[in-house]
């Protein structure tokens, strides 16, 4: 039997076994004829700088064509070929390297951009607005238009746009020079009336600030980057949620803590928040991560187009996951990625995983999201409707889910039934405030409680 | 009322619908022919979405295929400066008189594209819209022709989105795909509206449990929540242009022995694409997708052609300044196209296969790669 042997090469601070999920298939055989449509092998690899950090396959020997999806969405695809009765080893790396060591998290969540294109994004920012005019207007032209037109228009660009405005003035001013840094606050809220039903829906709009800055763990003040962790020692029904405030910008992220160790370890894991700052547009964006290297990797995984690959990821998980649900977060995370790639087939056995998730964390808000969501995606008569609606209202009293997810099918959901009962309508209109300040490409809950600097 | 039809050929089965709406003249907002709303928050005319829905329509029409679910209808609608014809390229006819994209009208062609779905469990409905879009969490409306036209209510005249989706969740055919390629730029108007997103369609409601189960409705969008998406001036968007090409080529896997292209493939494809164009002019424009399930859309005629990115790393100079030549693996080399450079690395666009590629760097250096397998969605190859 022949081996390959596969590893992501990534700078982090806590290795993820799940670096990416991969998919093998082999395109040539041993004489290197040509293979069409073959079997193919779902698997995960490990990323870190460990090189003896390997995932190891039994394979056929023959050429391989793997591909790779990091949490960030970045597929990468390289070709390896194997000897009978060899391994053969392939190191994958992404196409650009984290902008620091210490956002390696964050740029394998899709969080940050790579170094090059960041570094770029900042060159840009810093830039010669009427350089950067002309260079736009060039390449616009590229290619549209024949050359020696392109260089006489180019040529009247000089009457209009002079060729170094800067010439013996001073550089465009430092965007990062005046911005500060942000204050963050943890509000580790007990109060199982604020926490639940309408008070907790209209309270996450009007966060009390009374809670002292934390510091943060790392920063660039020339790049707007500053990170956080938390582990703080929640047990339910509290809630941890971070307020961030930079300027007139309020934002609010509900943190996914406790969260246990898979294998019983020395409590529970951390969770990273990133703040980025961007002056020029007066915006904040937060990253929400959780250095956990069993199921760190499935938030990232589980938004946007990575989606199909997250289910890779929980299929290989699933036992994990769901026999004893020692990770509820976790497991709400496997539940938004069974439902949301879905099955044709109905009664499939993970639809029990679903409704035991909701009945044994009775303030787990997702629980009873994803089991409304089950029943209204695969309803076999009215009842199930009317399950649904009641599932409903129990996440609605539940509390703001962990997951931006979690709002937005809740909202959906009660949206199906605004227009037959006054209470589902009552609800939906308070969920709805929420979601329209939900930063839906985070995987974690972040709401948006100011409004929107205006453009200038 | 002008029909919406720009292409009907009934099938007895399962079949592919299409509604396409393209809006670029807006009368009521920056430029336009009427009284300018309020709302319009700096939004003005556009000459892309017009170009690209008819591009995309005419793709649809021309080079659409599954055979499970045959291209059956195509509705067409259209808001630009100047109305043009429509020419289907499979039968030939011309349609002189394209439906606006008017709030009226759209609400109408949807509902009967609706129906056409609602013939059969099977049936594969596609959506299209270019134009101006806005966002606010969850929230997305879709600005149609006549938005602003009530100066009281201007979202009188756009589309909930958001709604629209939950809404045909009352239709019966299963498999649903939603490309919105538009701004999703933030807007105080979708605030100040308390929950009103623009017109709904379909009122959404209990699908009856008697029917096929579950809906799968992948959304495809050109750019995340908050952000612009591109377009040049008189050409298809950058997203439409990628979207076309995604289709017909990069989108594709042969993992059941021919080449497809499914919604998750296509997300992949798209992108890669999309940001890799808007980074030609110094944009940054990520895609992004909603309840990305995978649903089998198009089957190829033959291969794919698939992007290739070649390029160096130091101490070896760009690739750019090198003379770069490739070819199918164990034949002639050629040269690689001059109009491929862009930024760091050089693009070939080739047909899936193997290949040998070859760099002759102004120091004198010479680097080789041989035998690479090509496939979509892309293929970087690096010169060491």
């Amino acid at each position: 039997m022949s081996t390959l042997a596969l590893r992501i090469d990534k700078n982090l601070e806590v290795p993820a076994d799940a670096g990416a999920v991969a998919v093998l298939h082999r395109i040539a055989d041993e004489s290197n004829k040509a293979i069409r449509g073959g079997k193919r092998i779902e698997t995960m690899i490990p990323a870190s700088r460990d090189s003896a950090n390997v995932k190891r396959i039994d394979v056929d020997p023959g050429r391989w064509w793997v591909e790779a999806t990091l949490p960030s969405g970045e597929i990468i695809a390289d070709e390896v070929t194997v000897l009978a009765g060899k391994q053969a080893d392939m190191t994958l790396r992404s196409s650009e390297p984290s902008p620091h060591e210490w956002l390696g998290w964050q740029h394998l969540m899709g969080n940050v951009e790579g170094f090059e294109t960041f570094n770029h994004i900042l060159e840009v920012a810093k830039r010669d607005p009427v350089g950067y005019a002309r260079d736009v207007i060039s390449k616009s032209l590229k290619g549209r238009i024949p050359d020696h037109v392109r260089a006489i228009v180019e040529g009247t660009l000089d009457t209009y746009l002079p060729r170094d405005i800067t010439a013996g003035e001073a550089k465009p001013p430092d965007p990062f020079a005046d911005a500060g840094a942000p204050v963050v606050r943890l509000c580790h809220d007990v109060d199982p009336i604020g926490l639940h039903g309408r008070a907790a829906w209209s309270g996450i709009l009007a966060p009390s600030t009374l809670a002292s800055p934390q510091p943060a763990l790392k920063w660039s003040d020339q790049e707007g980057f500053h990170i956080y962790h938390f582990a703080a020692p929640a047990s339910p029904p509290a809630r941890d949620f971070a307020l961030v405030e930079w300027g007139p910008e309020r934002h609010i992220a509900s943190l996914p803590l406790p969260w246990p160790d898979a294998f019983g370890g020395p409590g529970p894991k951390e969770v990273e928040l990133m703040v980025r700052m961007h002056p020029l547009d007066k915006t904040v964006h937060l990253g929400v991560a959780v250095l956990d290297r069993e199921f760190g990797t499935l938030a990232g995984l589980m938004t946007a187009s990575s989606l199909p690959k997250a289910r890779i990821f929980v299929d290989k998980a699933r036992d994990m996951l769901f026999a004893k649900m020692e990770n509820r977060l976790a497991a709400a995370a496997g539940g938004y990625v069974l439902l949301a790639t879905g099955d044709p087939a109905p009664g499939a056995e993970w639809h029990g995983w679903i409704e035991n998730l909701a009945n044994r964390f009775p303030d787990l808000s997702d629980g009873a999201v994803l089991k409304a969501t089950q029943l209204l995606r695969y309803p076999k008569d009215d009842k199930c409707y009317d399950d649904a609606k009641a599932s409903l209202f129990q996440a609605f009293d539940r509390g703001i889910p962990y997951y931006s997810a979690g709002v937005a099918w809740l909202l959906d959901g009660l949206t199906l039934f605004a227009d037959e009962d006054p209470e589902a309508n009552e609800r939906m209109k308070l969920v709805h405030k929420v979601a329209q300040r939900l930063d839906v490409s985070q995987a974690f809950t972040v709401i948006r409680l100011s409004d929107k600097a205006e453009p200038t | 009322m002008p029909q919406f039809l720009v292409h009907d050929e009934p099938a007895a089965g399962p079949a592919t619908h299409v509604i396409v709406i393209g809006v670029g003249a807006y009368p009521h907002l920056k430029d336009g022919t009427g009284a300018l709303t309020p709302d319009h928050d700096g939004m003005g005319q556009l000459s892309s979405p017009p170009i690209s829905a008819r591009a995309f329509a005419d793709w649809v029409i021309r080079s659409f295929h599954h055979p499970a679910k045959p291209l059956s209808t195509v509705a067409l609608l259209v808001s630009a400066k100047n109305s043009e014809p429509f020419q289907n390229s499979r039968t030939g006819r011309f349609y002189e008189e394209i439906a606006p994209a008017t709030s009226e009208m759209v609400s109408e062609a949807i509902k009967e594209w609706k129906d056409r779905g609602d013939s059969n469990f099977g049936n594969l409905l596609i959506f299209y819209f270019c134009g101006h879009g806005i966002t606010e969490g969850t929230d997305t409306a879709l600005l149609l022709a006549d938005y602003g036209a009530d100066q009281q209510s201007s979202l009188n005249g756009a589309l909930d989105f958001r709604r629209l989706c939950l809404g045909l969740k009352r239709c019966r055919a299963t498999e649903q795909c939603f490309f919105i390629d538009a701004c999703r730029a933030s807007s105080r108007t979708l605030t100040d509206a308390q929950g009103f997103a623009g017109k709904v369609i379909i009122q959404p409601g209990r699908r009856d449990p008697t029917w096929e189960q579950p809906v799968r409705a992948p959304i495809f969008y050109a750019t995340f929540n908050g952000d612009k998406a591109y377009g040049l001036p008189d050409t298809p968007s950058l997203y439409t242009q990628a979207l076309m090409r995604a289709l017909a080529d990069w989108g594709a896997d042969d993992e059941n022995g021919t080449w497809q292209v499914t919604t998750s493939r296509l997300a992949e494809a798209l992108e890669n694409a999309v940001v890799r164009k808007a980074r030609e002019f110094d944009r940054l424009q990520l895609t992004t997708a909603d309840g990305m399930t995978k649903i089998y859309l198009h089957q190829l005629p033959g291969n794919p052609t698939v992007p290739i990115y070649v390029k160096s790393e130091p101490p070896l100079t760009s690739i750019c300044d090198a003379a770069l030549t490739y070819g199918a693996s164990g034949g002639a080399l050629m040269p690689a196209p001059p109009g491929g450079r862009s930024g760091g690395d050089w693009e070939i666009e080739a047909t899936a296969g193997t290949y040998d590629f070859a760099a002759a760097f102004p120091s004198g250096e010479k680097r080789e790669v041989r035998n690479m397998t090509v496939r979509p969605p892309y293929k970087p190859v690096t010169m060491r």
